[in-house]
């Protein structure tokens, strides 16, 4: 054991210093490699999903106004604002698949993330139907007691 | 001591402590950019105006229905015919509602567009189709026409 710590033979500096840049680099080299994945990806992902669900959101509240409000004879028109693209992507909102399944569909137009909303069932009693291209300059909403 | 300080033959030390410090600044950078990688929150603030549009359609069948009360009881003492009565006193309430609206840059438009009386006796009482329309530049809404039933 006194021979153990008096022997200096492997406490070069150098040595040492190579060891730990060696491994150092290692787990840079490691981290590289999955930073694409861990740090921008994924994050992206989540960023992309929320927002479509918040525009998802926005659109049945606003048809589920509308459906309040609605006068028996007569019509409502209202533009809405969304943003052109969400994480460099644009995107379609699909309202034609309301009537059968209840659901408004905002759908990525270069990936496959998609995300599907309620309207509550109120399209059983008035019919939606109608797509929206996030690049268009203009986007509304109609509705008219005379068209069924 | 004085050794390991005085010890001049360093050159990987340095070495590996710059290629340290590159690599961590690159890191760091790298973690800021996907912390704000350009992202930002919606900034859709929903704007339906579904309170404003009520409102407008609860007040003016209220008036209606007090416009209709006032002719029959004016009626009693005047030339005028019910119908003509209502018709202007509703058009008093477009005018005010609509100066209101405007003070907010809304327009809105409330006529009457027909209205039929019933004597007393009859199980309906009068009824007024009114013709009212809401615009805020954002949102169109019309209700022509709108039924509005008044016992008198």
């Amino acid at each position: 054991m006194r021979l153990f710590f008096k022997n200096e033979k492997g406490v070069s500096s150098t040595t040492g210093y190579l060891l730990y840049s060696t491994i150092f680099i290692m787990f840079f080299v490691a981290i590289y490699l999955s930073v694409n994945g861990v740090l921008l990806e994924r994050q992206s992902d989540i960023v992309v999903e929320e927002e479509f669900s918040d525009i998802g959101n926005m659109l049945s509240t606003t048809l589920t106004d509308m459906y309040l409000i609605a006068p028996e004879n007569g019509r409502i028109d209202t533009k809405f604002m969304i943003p052109t693209t969400i994480g460099n992507e644009y995107y379609t909102i699909n309202a034609d698949v309301a009537t059968t399944d209840q659901i408004i569909e905002v759908e990525s137009q270069s990936s496959q993330r998609k995300v599907n909303v309620t309207i509550s069932g109120i399209a059983s009693t008035v019919p939606i139907n109608g797509t929206v291209l996030s690049g268009e300059m203009e986007h509304r909403i109609s509705y008219d007691s005379k068209r069924q | 001591m004085a050794r390991i300080i005085e010890n001049e033959q360093g050159q990987w030390i340095m070495l590996s402590g710059l290629v340290m410090a590159i690599a961590l600044v690159f890191l760091v950078t790298l973690m800021n950019n996907a912390a704000v990688t350009g992202y930002h929150s919606s900034s859709n603030v929903l704007e339906f105006p579904k309170d404003d549009i009520r409102d407008l359609v609860s007040q003016s069948r209220d008036a209606t229905s007090q416009a209709v009360h006032i002719a029959h009881q004016m009626n009693q003492s005047s030339n005028q015919t019910i119908p003509e009565i209502t018709t202007s006193i509703i058009e008093d309430f477009n005018r005010q509602t609509s100066l209101l609206y405007a003070s907010h840059g809304q327009t809105v438009a409330i006529s009457v567009s027909n209205i039929t009386t019933n004597n007393a006796s009859s199980a309906f009482g009068d009824i007024v189709w009114l013709n009212i329309s809401y615009n805020d530049g954002n949102t169109f809404y019309s209700s022509e026409p709108e039924i509005v039933e008044i016992r008198v």
